[in-house]
């Protein structure tokens, strides 16, 4: 018989590899008479003047053009699936998601909402906001990193491959994530006013450039700038720097001059050298070239012969 | 009949339940051997015989007359393996000694295709033709004509369906009470034949028709094989409403549903995130146990040679694939509780 292990729903679960949604109803009679009903009680209208945000959301970026596009949409077909909410105890009611619908709804004019109410702890509205959020949207890799570096500051998780389990990810996605974190500071400021400015990868790519070219980090920075400024592809940031330390190191620097004058102060010779060559401009006209090659070889012949000295 | 001799000692152990060592039971039961001190082979009326000996029960028992469990494999979308796992489940269930008779259902007849009943070459009785028999007045049903004998002892026997089937519509949109039990009026009328059997196995079709209607009526709990994927779950919303249908015209809620996850890839995200999604809603009524997408279950299908075209516990008993129909027959005998002996549980 087989000794590779059967499969089990129950193994998946617990392993990890599938992962439950915490908010899912579970259907509890399958084809009964009173139809499929997502809960029982059935979702409210809330105003929403009295829906706040919650503060774990993890997207701290909302498009406002995508929330337009969901406007149009909720105000073609109406909203299908309520939010869910917390009741806080001041009365008002705060997200755990449906974050960019009542943003849609509210620049509809819309004055209330359906919603799902649910008794939770701050914990676990945390976890809900947390887990809900992450499969939900399109977060960036930043916010990504953000969210997992809190869910094991708030201990919901201990290793990469809990947080893994957690959100239904891959370990190194979550080792990706994270490692943007590590960036100087002047990157993170970057990202944390433009959560979108670059991923995981090119993430990877600045730290990797950091760490090989320590001399160059204004080039480097330059080169993320690029992705703004001039909306360069954020793949092409490693090849950029590459190539910008590449040529700073074939021309040596900016070309030097020297001129020989005088005691009247006019100009005899000029020098110019560019990389290893040097060029002599005889600017007096009394003076004969042949002398002056003679004078420069015999300077020329003395170096080399320091050589075996 | 097939010419499939019987399992493996190794299996045979397992399926019969026997708990004392090896060598015991190989001195116990001595198999037939095909060449002598080589393999010995343990034909299913033999394991039968093996757990009615353990149950301390003679070989001649016979069943009380009522009705055995009928699982009903069914699934309102096609290509989800319902005849694969049916065809499999049923001959695994004959392999661990139960008599087990197989109905194809669907007018396509693959599953009669995969025991090697061909309707353009054979004369074949299907099983709407035989409710048609039944329901009429003055007819006889001579069920005998229909049946298609599998494995030795009628351990396994089969009905196989024809492409005429599908005309089953026809006559049963005629009658005017009772069209949803003309299934059940047969499985009544000949009750002395069907109580012989310890489980009954139909393969239906993926369409709602009055025939697969029928089906539904005579088994309470329908079985769908469902692929972790995004059009099965919209196909098990619509299996949903066909059972929300029969329990509202029956006024009852005896109609429920059991899930199997079949052809499951661990290697695709997007399973893992839809079987996710349907432990999220439809967990109370899944199977623990997962097929896995095996190409052992393409092989029985895709061959020409209809000998060799085996099941997966006659071809390749030892592949991951044959351990999970293994798994998931082991269960369903306990979920519709199929037994050997009335009186005793089955999986003794």
């Amino acid at each position: 018989m087989s000794d590779r292990k059967p499969l089990k729903v129950s193994g998946l679960l617990q392993s990890g590899k599938i992962s439950r949604d915490p908010n899912a109803v579970q259907l509890e009679e399958f084809g009964a008479r009173t139809g499929f009903r997502a809960s029982s009680t059935g979702p409210l209208q809330i105003a929403l003047a009295d829906i706040d945000d919650s503060p774990y959301q993890p997207r701290t970026l909302y498009d406002p053009i995508e929330i337009d596009n969901l406007a149009h949409s909720l105000a073609a077909a109406g909203l299908k699936e309520p939010v869910l909410l917390r009741a806080k105890s001041d009365g008002r009611h705060e997200l755990i998601y449906g974050h960019r619908r009542t943003r849609a709804g509210r620049n509809l004019g819309w004055t209330e909402i359906a919603a799902y109410v649910v008794t939770h702890s701050d914990r676990e509205a945390e976890l809900a906001a947390m887990v809900s959020n992450e499969a939900r949207v399109d977060l960036t890799d930043y916010e990504r990193g953000m969210l997992y570096r809190r869910s094991i500051a708030s201990g919901f998780a201990a290793t990469q491959t809990d947080i893994a389990n957690l959100f239904g990810t891959t370990q190194g996605r979550v080792s990706r994530c994270m490692a943007m974190l590590k960036l100087p500071d002047t990157y993170l400021v970057m990202l944390d006013q433009k959560p979108d400015l670059f991923g995981s990868r090119c993430a990877e790519d600045i730290a990797h450039l950091l760490k090989e070219y320590p001399a160059e980090t204004a080039l480097i920075e330059d080169g993320v700038h690029r992705i703004t400024e001039e909306g360069a592809d954020q793949k092409s940031v490693k090849q950029w720097v590459q190539q910008m330390v590449k040529q700073k190191h074939n021309t040596a620097g900016p070309k030097e001059h020297a001129v020989v004058t005088d005691r009247a102060g006019r100009a005899m010779f000029t020098a110019k050298r560019a990389g290893r060559e040097v060029t002599i401009r005889i600017q007096a006209t009394e003076i004969e070239a042949k002398e002056v090659e003679e004078i420069v070889l015999a300077a020329l012949r003395k170096r080399a012969e320091k050589v075996f000295e | 009949m097939r010419g499939f001799v019987g399992i493996k000692s190794r299996m045979a152990i397992e399926f019969s339940g026997w708990t004392k060592n090896s060598k015991a039971f190989l001195w116990a039961y001595r198999g037939s051997e095909l060449v002598p001190h080589q393999q010995r082979q343990y034909a299913p009326q033999e394991i039968r015989n093996i757990r009615l000996d353990l149950l301390d029960v003679p070989h001649i028992y016979k069943r009380p007359r009522k009705l055995p469990p009928v699982i009903n494999f069914r699934m309102a979308k096609g290509g989800t393996g319902k005849t694969t796992m049916a065809a499999n489940v049923a001959s695994c269930m004959a392999m661990m000694g139960y008599r087990v008779l197989m109905i194809d259902g669907d007018p396509q007849a693959s599953l009669s295709g995969m025991f090697g009943v061909d309707w353009a070459t054979q004369d074949v009785t299907h099983v709407g033709e035989l409710m048609r028999r039944a329901n009429s007045k003055n007819e006889t049903t001579r069920i005998e004509d229909a049946i298609v004998p599998m494995y030795a002892g009628g351990m396994l026997d089969l009905i196989p369906a024809s492409i005429d089937m599908a005309g089953a519509d026809g006559w049963i949109n005629q009658i005017n009470i009772g069209r949803e039990q003309t299934f059940t009026k047969l499985l009544d009328k000949e009750l002395d034949f069907f109580s012989h059997y310890d489980a009954i196995v139909v393969d239906s079709a993926p369409s709602s028709s009055l025939l697969t209607t029928a089906f539904m009526v005579a088994s309470p709990t329908v079985l769908a094989i469902v692929m972790p994927e995004r059009q099965s779950l919209g196909a098990l919303n619509i299996l949903q409403s066909h059972i929300q249908e029969l329990n509202d015209h029956f006024g009852t809620s005896r109609y429920g549903i059991h899930i199997v996850a079949n052809r499951y890839n661990q290697s695709k995200k997007p399973h893992q995130v839809t079987l996710g999604q349907m432990t999220d809603t439809y967990g109370k009524f899944m199977n623990d146990t997962i097929v896995r997408d095996f190409v052992g279950f393409l092989r029985d299908t895709s061959g020409t040679d209809n000998d060799h075209r085996g099941l997966l516990l006659e071809s390749e008993p030892n592949s991951v694939g044959a351990r999970d129909v293994i798994d998931l027959t082991k269960s369903l005998t306990k979920l519709y509780g199929i037994k050997l002996v009335d009186g005793i549980t089955g999986n003794v």
